[in-house]
């Protein structure tokens, strides 16, 4: 592990404050890279937790370290500090540094060559990840299983030394589960689930339960995050948990709040749908919210105030979606076709990735409603494509792309019989 | 009238080729891996076959008509189906032709579309080389030994084309035809032979390219097989199938480049049993047909060849029975992809996205064809 202090003073520290309140995209980006590369981030790393919802629309390229892989797989659990309530499921980001440390000295050399796999890598580099996180993650969870509070817990966290356990247990289970769950989330990748899915999962939750309803109530909530395809997973917990005698119905109950709280309080579904972090991350994290929802609403069938509250996340991430779809095609497509200089294939094909992530997330939003809008909106769109200059089959697979293959065929060529 | 749903045909064994239908590369993500083949109630119609999607065992036959409103093709898919309607036979050449042609139009995308237009100047090119090796080898068969210093392959061009007169009117009097005549038979012929190759680069023709890389497939997946796990216990399976499909081809292909070896006799036979020609040369493509899929598959998988072994299991070309003879059945022998399970998971991928994969495999795999 690096060791070594920060290089940052209080001084410096205060006056970066000052300059991202107000600071522009690039700014706030150069500032997390400095942050990014210090040996020890201390109460630098505190510089961002006001500025964590811009760093989500920001989206800037971070490179991976010990700490950020080991944490990797629970990154949806993760809170403020200062939001961070007793008996609940979150964790306080505040806990991961002193966490990583302590994982670090007692991983020694089989640390070092983690940290060698993952030099020069950044978060975006899954195979590392995988592979890395793969060496890490278990052995980590063994530590966190049995580990003592760091001397340093106090200070670095802010929380009393009797909250340690709960904490380091519960990330101890969850990462022991780590490589398995990544392991579904890649099966589920291509839209399909394989067979052995479930009894995969069975044996994610079954592991968790035995330690209790707390690591079950933690590992669903991480569950929900990851695989929000599966809308049974409330049901399955409950039945894992009975065979073992346990109360999978409040685990469950509390990670669907757990999860509710989070999407309410995060401010990243309405930036992502401002389109700022680029279209395909729109569409992921709305694809994500809507499709958690929809599960959570056939789990509630049976809770009018939580129906309540899932109709009201909804509604809100519609309007956030609604109003900026139509201004987003008219920016990313529809202006750019209209000045269009040169159709070399590089232009082309760009614009149809565009028109694909627009798509994308078009089918994401309309799940949390609007549909009839889409429709008229991505109609209207059809018929300016149809119109422009572009070659017939530019044209039609635009159109295709936006709406489908009949109304591409409708508006530009006769359907063969 | 909307058309009635498909029903599944649990017991699907291909008696020859013609019944287990020609590969065709639909880019529509519902029409992924279908075959098609002639019949169907329309006039000039075709049916289409597809694997059953679940993964289980058995296939969905339906005419056209039916697919095209149950399985929304793409309009790539839909010029596709136009052109095999118009396809004059249903080989896996024709289909070959009418799919590059769909292609280069820019249905399936800029990037195949260049692709398609690279496949089709190769194939133009290995149509010419074929002609021009036709032609030295009537040339050989005709003339007497040393009636000419140089052989004709290290002739100058002035001099080559009048010996080539020469064997192409000494040919036709001994066939009792005309000198136009043959050079149609030559050209027609080069078309046909084409795939198969000839001369020294005969190896880098289609046919013998694609099973070169079948075996290479055979052999990376056995290896795979033996040191992936339990998981890739298919793997061992299918490289076995691939194997006995190279087998087969190996002969096949021996068989048609044979007929080159006599000049005189390929001209008498394509004069008196010109489908007997075309079909020694379309066995090999049959029996390659659907494989060149597989392995832009398997060569695309980069990391994930778990899931692409389960996608090639769904799709992988099954030998007719004709074909198999008294060898086992595939029925036995090729193990089942899993089964997929829909009812606890709702997929969050985009249908476009699914189309544009598809694409750009289909992109890949004209840029193979022409490399």
């Amino acid at each position: 592990m690096s060791g070594g202090v920060s290089t940052i003073g209080p001084a410096e520290i205060k006056a970066l404050r000052r300059l991202l309140v107000d600071a522009r995209a690039d700014q706030i980006t150069r500032v997390v890279a400095m942050i990014d590369s210090l040996p020890e981030r201390g109460e630098a790393d505190d510089l961002l937790t006001p500025f964590r919802a811009r760093l989500a629309e920001i989206n800037p390229p971070r490179p991976l370290n010990f700490p950020r892989l080991l944490f990797i797989p629970i990154d949806p659990l993760i809170v403020p500090g200062p939001r961070w309530r007793r008996g609940t499921l979150g964790v306080p980001r505040t806990v991961l540094t002193p966490l990583a440390r302590h994982v670090g000295r007692a991983l020694a050399e089989d640390a070092t060559a983690i940290e060698a796999m993952i030099a020069g890598r950044s978060v975006a580099d899954r195979a590392v990840i995988h592979a890395a996180g793969a060496k890490l993650w278990p052995a980590a969870a063994r530590v966190l299983t049995s580990a003592s509070p760091p001397p340093d817990w106090q200070d670095a966290t802010g929380l009393p030394v009797s909250d340690h356990a709960a904490i380091a247990g519960a990330i101890a289970v969850l990462l022991a589960q780590a490589v398995p769950i990544q392991r579904l989330v890649d099966g589920l990748s291509g839209g399909e689930a394989p067979d052995d899915a479930e009894m995969a999962l069975r044996a994610i939750l079954a592991s968790a339960a035995e330690r209790g309803s707390q690591a079950l109530a933690v590992m669903i909530a991480l569950l929900m995050n990851r695989l929000p395809s599966f809308s049974r997973l409330p049901e399955l917990a409950r039945e894992i948990a009975a065979a073992q005698d346990k109360d999978g119905r409040m685990a469950a109950e509390r990670a669907t709040e757990h999860t509710l709280e989070s999407l309410a309080n995060s401010p990243a579904i309405a930036l992502a749908a401002n389109g700022t972090g680029g279209l395909v991350h729109a569409a992921e994290t709305i694809a994500h919210a809507t499709t958690l929802l929809t599960g959570l609403a056939e789990q509630s069938a049976a809770r009018p105030d939580r129906q309540l509250l899932i109709d009201e996340l909804r509604r809100s991430i519609d309007r956030a979606c609604r109003d900026s779809f139509s201004l987003l095609l008219e920016r990313h497509l529809l202006a750019p076709l209209a000045s269009l200089a040169t159709v070399d294939d590089d232009t082309i094909t760009g614009l149809e990735a565009v028109a694909r992530d627009l798509r994308a997330f078009e089918q994401a939003s309309r799940q949390a409603g609007s549909g009839e809008l889409y429709d008229r909106i991505l109609r209207d769109a059809g018929k300016r494509i149809a119109a422009t200059a572009l070659p017939r089959i530019d044209r039609m697979r635009l159109v295709e792309i936006l709406n489908n293959s009949d109304t591409a065929l409708a508006l530009l060529g006769a359907r063969p019989s | 009238m909307p058309s009635p749903p498909p029903e599944l045909l649990v017991s699907y064994r291909p008696a020859n080729f013609q019944e287990r239908g020609l590969a065709v590369p639909f880019t529509a993500p519902a029409l992924a891996g279908a075959r098609v083949r002639l019949g169907g109630r329309e006039a000039g119609g075709f049916e289409v076959i597809l694997p059953n999607p679940s993964g289980s065992r058995g296939v969905y036959i339906m005419p056209w008509a039916a697919a095209r409103d149950t399985f929304r093709p793409s309009v790539h898919d839909h010029l596709l189906a136009t052109a095999l309607g118009a396809m004059a036979d249903f080989t896996p050449a024709s289909l070959r032709r009418a799919a590059h042609a769909v292609a280069a139009g820019g249905a399936a995308g800029r990037v195949a579309r260049r692709a398609a237009e690279a496949a089709m100047a190769a194939e133009r090119k290995h149509v010419l080389q074929t002609h021009f090796h036709l032609l030295l080898g009537l040339i050989r068969a005709t003339e007497p030994p040393g009636a000419h210093p140089l052989p004709p392959e290290r002739e100058e061009q002035a001099k080559l084309e009048r010996r080539a007169g020469a064997a192409v009117l000494h040919l036709a009097r001994t066939l009792a035809t005309t000198t136009a005549t043959i050079a149609g038979w030559i050209e027609a012929l080069a078309t046909l032979f084409a795939p198969v190759g000839v001369g020294p680069s005969a190896q880098e023709a289609f046919l013998p390219r694609l099973l070169a890389a079948l075996t290479r497939f055979s052999k990376d997946v056995e290896d795979r097989g033996r040191t992936g796990g339990e998981a890739f216990t298919p793997a061992r399976l299918l490289a076995r199938h691939a194997a006995t499909t190279a087998t087969f081809t190996r002969a096949a292909l021996a068989a048609a480049a044979a007929l080159l070896a006599d000049p005189f006799a390929l001209a008498r036979m394509w004069q008196t049993d010109r489908a007997a020609v075309a079909a020694a040369v379309v066995r090999t493509d049959w029996l390659l047909d659907g494989w060149a899929q597989v392995l832009v598959l398997w060569q695309n998988a980069a990391g994930g060849e778990q899931t692409v072994l389960d996608e090639i299991l769904r799709i992988v070309p099954h030998l007719p029975t004709d074909v198999l003879g008294d060898q086992t059945s595939e029925d036995e022998t090729l193990p089942l992809a899993p089964r997929r399970k829909a009812a606890a998971f709702r997929p969050m991928t985009c249908a476009g996205g699914i189309l544009a994969r598809n694409e750009a495999l289909r992109a890949l795999s004209l840029g193979t064809l022409a490399a």
